[in-house]
Parts: structure tokens; C-alpha cells; sequence
């Protein structure tokens, strides 16, 4: 609940009641025998004063070290954010540098086999005139690309 | 006493609301390397079988390509995610 109420406000009611703690203590404590003497309708409540002014002036000083706690778990939380921020930002920049990095090497890989292949196109007629591949040759390389596992000769 | 111990996981939300999550791997990278292609069984014309060569090393260079990109990005990931973690 208290976190729909501002800040600011919350603020200036806990100075009031801390102030109002302080200011009343000094005057039970110190000044009220004094004041009693051109006011005594005060002397009966003499101590309820002092009680209330002690109690006020706790309560200040409880709130004001809550608020000042909370000031700075809700300032570490911010910079915790603003650092989670600045991070998503780097590192969708990273992804982007990386993959774009990435499909241009692949684009070139890719126009790469293209010219090796129509350079072995060029040379088509020549190279399958003057050499067969005998059967095991690809069998040896089918089994090499699909990694078979066979036994050993020796 | 014992309800009260159902209210603990609120004291977290802090910790999910700011921790940073590590990145996802970009769609990519995150393909696997396809096979390397075979020859057809009764191919006499060595032109085929160094064609079917040729496209394994292509797809040889794109794979390693593919994992340099994968350890650059993980590297570089890192260092954001440990800056920001800090």
C-alpha cells in the first residue's frame, strides 16, 4: 500500500513525526517545568507528553532508517536494471555482428564451390576419358563421409 | 508458521526482475553440420566423384565456420554477461 503513496510525501511525514519527536522531547524533558508554571492546565499531562514525544521520536527514527533501507535497496535494484539493459543491448549487438559475420563467410564458402565445380566441369570430358573409378574408390569414400566404422585390415 | 514459508518464493521476485539472462543462441548458429553427401554407388566418371568432394569440403568450411562463430559468440556473450553480473 504505502508504495502508491509518493515518495516525497512519505518523506516529509516521517520528518514531521521525527521532527515533532525531537522538538517535543527537548521541550517535556527540559523546558515543560518551566512552561508549567505560566501554564499549569499542562501539569496533569506532564508525562503523557514526555511518553508521547519519546514515542514519536522513536517511531521517527525507526521510519527514517526504513525509508533510508528501502532508498537503498530500490537504488541498488535500479542500477542492477540499468545494467540488465546496457547488457540485452551489447548482446543483441553481438548476435548481430556474429551472425552477420557468419553468413558472409558461409556466402562465400557456398560461391566457392560453385567455381570448383564448374572448373571441374570445364575439365569434365578430359579427366572421365582417361580415368575409371573402380567401385571400391567409392565405396572407401561413401564409408569415409557417413564416418562407417570398420575393421581393420591388418 | 508453516503458510508463511509459502510466501518466501516473493522475496525473489527482486532477483528475477534484474538478473540478466544469458542470450539465446541465434537460430544460425544453432543448426546442427549436415552429413557430408555420398556418391552413387556405380559412378565410373571421376568428374562425379570429385564433385561430391568438392561439396564435402564446402560443407567441411562451413561447419568449422559455423563453430569459430559459435566460440567467438560465446566468448564475447560471456564477457557482457559477466560485466553485467558483477
Amino acid at each position: 500500500m504505502l508504495s502508491f503513496v509518493p515518495d516525497s510525501f512519505l518523506l516529509g511525514i516521517i520528518h514531521l513525526i521525527l521532527a515533532v519527536g525531537v522538538v517535543g522531547s527537548l521541550v517535556s524533558f527540559f523546558l515543560l517545568h518551566r512552561l508549567v508554571r505560566w501554564f499549569p492546565a499542562l501539569a496533569p499531562y506532564h508525562l503523557l507528553i514526555q511518553i508521547v514525544s519519546i514515542a514519536l521520536l522513536v517511531l521517527g527514527v525507526y521510519f527514517k532508517g526504513g525509508f533510508d533501507t528501502e532508498a537503498s535497496w530500490r537504488e541498488k535494484v535500479r542500477i542492477a536494471e540499468e545494467k540488465a539493459r546496457i547488457a540485452e543491448e551489447q548482446a543483441r549487438v553481438v548476435n548481430e555482428v556474429v551472425v552477420t559475420k557468419y553468413r558472409d563467410k558461409v556466402k562465400t564458402i557456398k560461391e566457392q564451390v560453385i567455381v570448383y565445380q564448374d572448373r571441374i566441369k570445364e575439365v569434365e570430358k578430359v579427366i572421365d576419358k582417361d580415368c575409371k573409378v573402380a567401385p571400391q574408390v567409392i565405396d572407401i569414400h561413401n564409408d569415409a563421409a557417413k564416418n562407417v566404422k570398420k575393421e581393420t585390415t591388418k | 508458521m508453516k503458510p508463511l514459508t509459502l510466501l518466501a518464493p516473493l522475496l525473489l521476485t527482486g532477483c528475477l526482475a534484474t538478473a540478466p539472462k544469458f542470450p539465446d543462441l541465434p537460430a544460425d548458429i544453432a543448426l546442427a553440420c549436415p552429413e557430408l553427401k555420398t556418391t552413387e554407388k556405380n559412378t565410373e566418371e571421376i568428374s562425379k566423384l570429385l564433385d561430391t568432394v568438392v561439396q564435402n569440403y564446402g560443407t567441411y568450411y562451413e561447419c568449422r565456420v559455423k563453430v569459430d562463430a559459435f566460440i567467438e559468440w560465446h566468448r564475447q556473450q560471456k564477457e557482457v554477461y559477466d560485466k553485467a553480473t558483477k
